[in-house]
């Protein structure tokens, strides 16, 4: 009779700790996730502030001067970073597609656009140029891979 | 010298005596304890999904995950709002078996259309609590917990 007993209680008590477990390995994956996903966003809009004061830099600074631009990320087969100049909002979008979760980011320019133009980033293009162009009198900046 | 058997049945009294009054104390201290419980997990719900909703906004950066976690969020972030919010406060009441939630929330700069942002904050709470717990919306559209009636209010103030 003791020993059935004890093995009960045992079995009460594995039950129980199994139960915690379970409730903790959950809840840490969520946590995992939801900071994986926050990680990923503040480093986006990081992203997007540089680019916005290396435009307005670049503007201010004027003609003939270019610089280039690296990805903050590693990006996998399949992730993709698109940055755009949007001349009809004059704003800089960035839509970005990792791990299968897609992102968008605005950022407004307080110079001039002008001209729209877009870079396409991805796992073998990480990497491209900002420069100032200029026609005739109108001076503006673009992407350029 | 008492037999041995009178002995026996004495000692297995005495535990049935005992047992019975541990068995009613678990029954009256479980129910409490529970209801206890579910109000305590209701408000960490909420508030850590308002806390959540408040960086959300305040990051700008909208995000389109597979369950799309941030549906009733993201209209807020299309047009390139910026928001400054933060969770004030969370206040809790229960009047005849319905739980009243308000959460406060306030704003350190201009906000455009508080109707909205704090209707999407709603929305998104109320979304949140029935993916990360038992709750359920209702035919009605009401939020039940546990059985009970759960009314959330959202109000963004302006500092």
């Amino acid at each position: 009779m003791k020993r059935g007993q004890l093995s009960l209680d045992l079995l009460f008590a594995v039950t129980l700790i199994a139960i915690t477990m379970l409730n903790i390995i959950y809840t840490a994956d969520e946590q995992i996730t939801y900071t994986q996903t926050l990680d990923v966003t503040a480093r986006l809009k990081i992203f997007s502030i540089d680019l916005r004061d290396t435009v307005i830099k670049a503007y201010s600074i004027g003609e003939g001067y270019s610089l280039r631009k690296q990805v903050p990320f590693t990006l996998n087969a399949g992730d993709n970073i698109i940055v755009t100049l949007n001349s009809t909002l004059n704003v800089l979008q960035i839509n970005a597609t990792i791990d299968n979760v897609r992102y968008y980011v605005v950022q407004n320019i307080t110079v001039p656009i002008y001209v729209d133009s877009r870079v396409v980033l991805n796992s073998t293009v990480t990497s491209f140029w900002i420069e100032v162009n200029r026609t005739g009198d109108v001076i503006y900046v673009t992407f350029r891979t | 010298m008492l037999p041995l058997g009178h002995r026996k049945a004495q000692t297995s009294l005495e535990l049935l005596l005992i047992l019975s009054i541990i068995l009613f104390g678990v029954a009256v201290v479980i129910p409490n304890y529970l209801s206890s419980n579910i109000s305590t997990s209701i408000i960490s719900l909420i508030r850590s999904s308002a806390d959540i909703a408040c960086d959300y906004l305040n990051m700008g950066v909208v995000v389109k995950d597979t369950n799309d976690t941030y549906f009733y969020l993201n209209p807020l972030l299309t047009s390139g709002m910026k928001y400054n919010l933060y969770l004030k406060n969370v206040q809790y009441s229960e009047v005849n078996g319905t739980i009243y939630i308000r959460v406060n929330i306030m704003s350190s700069g201009f906000v455009q259309n508080e109707q909205a942002v704090s209707n999407g904050i709603l929305n998104f709470i109320r979304a949140y609590v029935v993916q990360h717990s038992s709750a359920k919306i209702d035919a009605y559209n009401n939020l039940i917990y546990n059985g009970k009636k759960v009314i959330i209010i959202v109000e963004v103030k302006i500092q």
